[in-house]
């Protein structure tokens, strides 16, 4: 569970100023978010690469991918 | 008028290219208009000395026998963060208000090669960050079908322009649905290619890696006319692939009869509104009529994938603005800067979690598509809600409209596949409902083969917004 104090921190070392106001707004926002983050450490991607963008077809016929 | 204003770029081009029909007098005619339908708000720059001008050229290369093609003479509009060439790219923004860029985009100078005559800028949600182009430093655009409500985002400027009778042709932006939601809810025709199909050079970001170009079009056929003309690798976009470009306008031969069509059936794709509902099983049924085989299939962690998109776009945004984020907040609308802000404290180690995500759904989804031609759900799971509605009752819960307007279409940019939305219905309000054909990678050939049969054999297609009002 984050807290203001988390979020503050976070927001300070990304040097983006926000108020308190804004922290709170935000706070449930972030908070969901990290929680639905949280889960995909549940999925087999351990030992996976990141894919970075859509495209590992390469250079292909239209319709398929390499295995 | 009206029959020239809604008249497709296919049906216009055999006039233009016989000189039965002016350029100039086609462009003079739907500046006329635009000046009309000003209450849209479907532009933000409105290039009339460039628009005549190359109309004037169009029309003295097509007499002296230089035909380029079918959009020679062609009017084309752009959602404003493609870059034009003297022309100012605001992006929707405060903070690039007067940026006139020094070179055109990629997709813009194909256009010009193809011979397209520049209309204008289409309004856009701010930098593109949002689904309802209601923009706090131009105003709302609205939606032709009624104006008191959105034409969808982030493209909306592009799909109002395109119903209302303003060009044939309007390019797009999609990252999450930008294209297909304007398309699907002003009822006309959104194709989102595969990534890597189309440069992205000189088009401002959202998110580098969900990014897509494509065509807002009245017409199917069109749709395939423009993508042919500004698909392609390009050497200033690496993340272009070699293919090369089929002539997707002569592909359109009708879809594969007895050929498997993934219908998606899952828990999260269920959730959409009644109407929308009965419109897409009656576009089922007519697409079993074209002799096409549907069977239900799920996607694969469509929840995962979402969360996933979220962390991507999210990081990826707030890089792209980390500087303006620091230095001119104030000069962003409050909720484009909150879901920058958001994007600040997306972890690294979660952006590359969900990019490891993203690897793990890419090999789900070719084993997936791999039995069929396509896959079909709709566009988007509602009509266009009400200018300024933050959230929507849907089967007795209040859901947020931003996520509900982007539920069937974000996840399809996560994996990069084509999809194309074509007008499959209207509700009980009168509002224009998508169907979304999603696609194998570099396959848009299929999708548009789809489409095409689905629009000819439906009337969807024919029916045209009201005259909007001269003033609100």
């Amino acid at each position: 569970m984050l807290t203001i104090g988390d979020l503050g921190r976070i927001a300070h070392l990304a040097g983006v100023r926000m108020t308190q106001v804004d922290l709170e707004r935000l706070l449930p926002l972030v908070d969901a978010l990290y929680v639905d983050l949280d889960r995909l450490t549940a999925l087999p991607i351990a030992d996976l690469e990141p894919a970075f963008t859509p495209k590992p077809w390469g250079e292909m016929t239209p319709g398929s991918r390499p295995r | 008028m009206s029959e020239l204003a809604y008249a497709t770029a296919a049906e216009l081009a055999p006039q233009i290219r016989a000189r039965a029909l002016s350029p100039v007098a086609l462009v003079e005619s739907l500046l006329a208009r635009i000046e009309r339908c000003r209450v849209l708000n479907a532009f933000i720059t409105v290039t009339a000395d460039v628009a005549l001008a190359q109309a004037r050229e169009a029309e003295r290369e097509i007499a002296g026998g230089q035909y380029r093609g079918p959009l020679h003479g062609i009017p084309v509009s752009l959602k404003d963060l493609i870059d034009t060439r003297g022309t100012r790219t605001t992006c929707g923004s405060r903070i690039l208000a007067e940026h006139v860029p020094i070179r055109d985009a990629t997709v813009t100078m194909r256009l010009r090669e193809a011979g397209a005559v520049l209309l204008g800028k289409n309004a856009l949600h701010e930098f593109a960050f949002g689904v309802t182009s209601n923009n706090p430093h131009y105003g709302p655009t609205r939606n032709p079908w009624d104006i008191d409500r959105i034409p969808g985002g982030s493209s909306g400027g592009s799909g109002a322009a395109v119903a209302a009778g303003l060009g044939p042709v309007s390019l797009g932006t999609d990252t999450g649905g930008s294209i297909r939601i304007p398309a699907a809810v002003c009822g006309v025709v959104g194709l989102k290619p595969t990534y890597g199909r189309v440069s992205r050079h000189g088009v401002f970001p959202l998110s580098w890696t969900l990014d897509h170009i494509g065509p807002l079009t009245r017409s199917v056929e069109d749709a395939a006319l423009v993508l042919r003309a500004i698909a392609g690798p390009d050497p200033a976009d690496p993340s272009t692939l070699g293919h090369a470009v089929p002539d997707f306008y002569a592909g359109l031969g009708g879809p594969p009869r007895g050929g498997r069509l993934g219908v998606l059936d899952d828990e999260y794709h269920q959730e959409m509104t009644e109407e929308v509902r009965s419109r897409f099983r009656a576009a089922l049924e007519v697409l079993r009529s074209l002799g096409l085989r549907l069977e239900d299939v799920p996607f694969p962690r469509p929840n995962e994938a979402r969360a996933a998109a979220t962390a991507v776009i999210l990081a990826e945004a707030a890089s792209v603005h980390e500087g303006w984020m620091r230095e001119r907040p104030g000069d962003y609308g409050p909720e484009t800067l909150d879901l920058l802000r958001q994007g600040a404290f997306v972890t690294a180690s979660q952006y590359l979690r969900a990019q490891k995500v993203r690897a793990l759904l890419l090999g789900e989804v070719d084993e997936w598509l791999a039995p069929y031609a396509a896959v079909v759900l709709p566009s988007v799971p509602t009509t266009a809600p009400p200018i300024g509605q933050r959230t929507l009752e849907v089967g007795g819960r209040q859901i947020e409209v931003r996520g509900f307007l982007t539920r069937f279409s974000r996840l399809i940019n996560l994996v990069g596949l084509p999809a194309i939305s074509v007008p499959c219905g209207f509700g009980d309000d009168g509002l224009p409902i998508g169907l979304q054909i999603v696609g194998r990678p570099m396959d848009e050939a299929t999708i548009l083969a789809i489409a095409h049969a689905y629009e000819r054999a439906t009337p969807w297609h024919e029916r045209r917004p009201p005259e909007p009002p001269e003033e609100r």
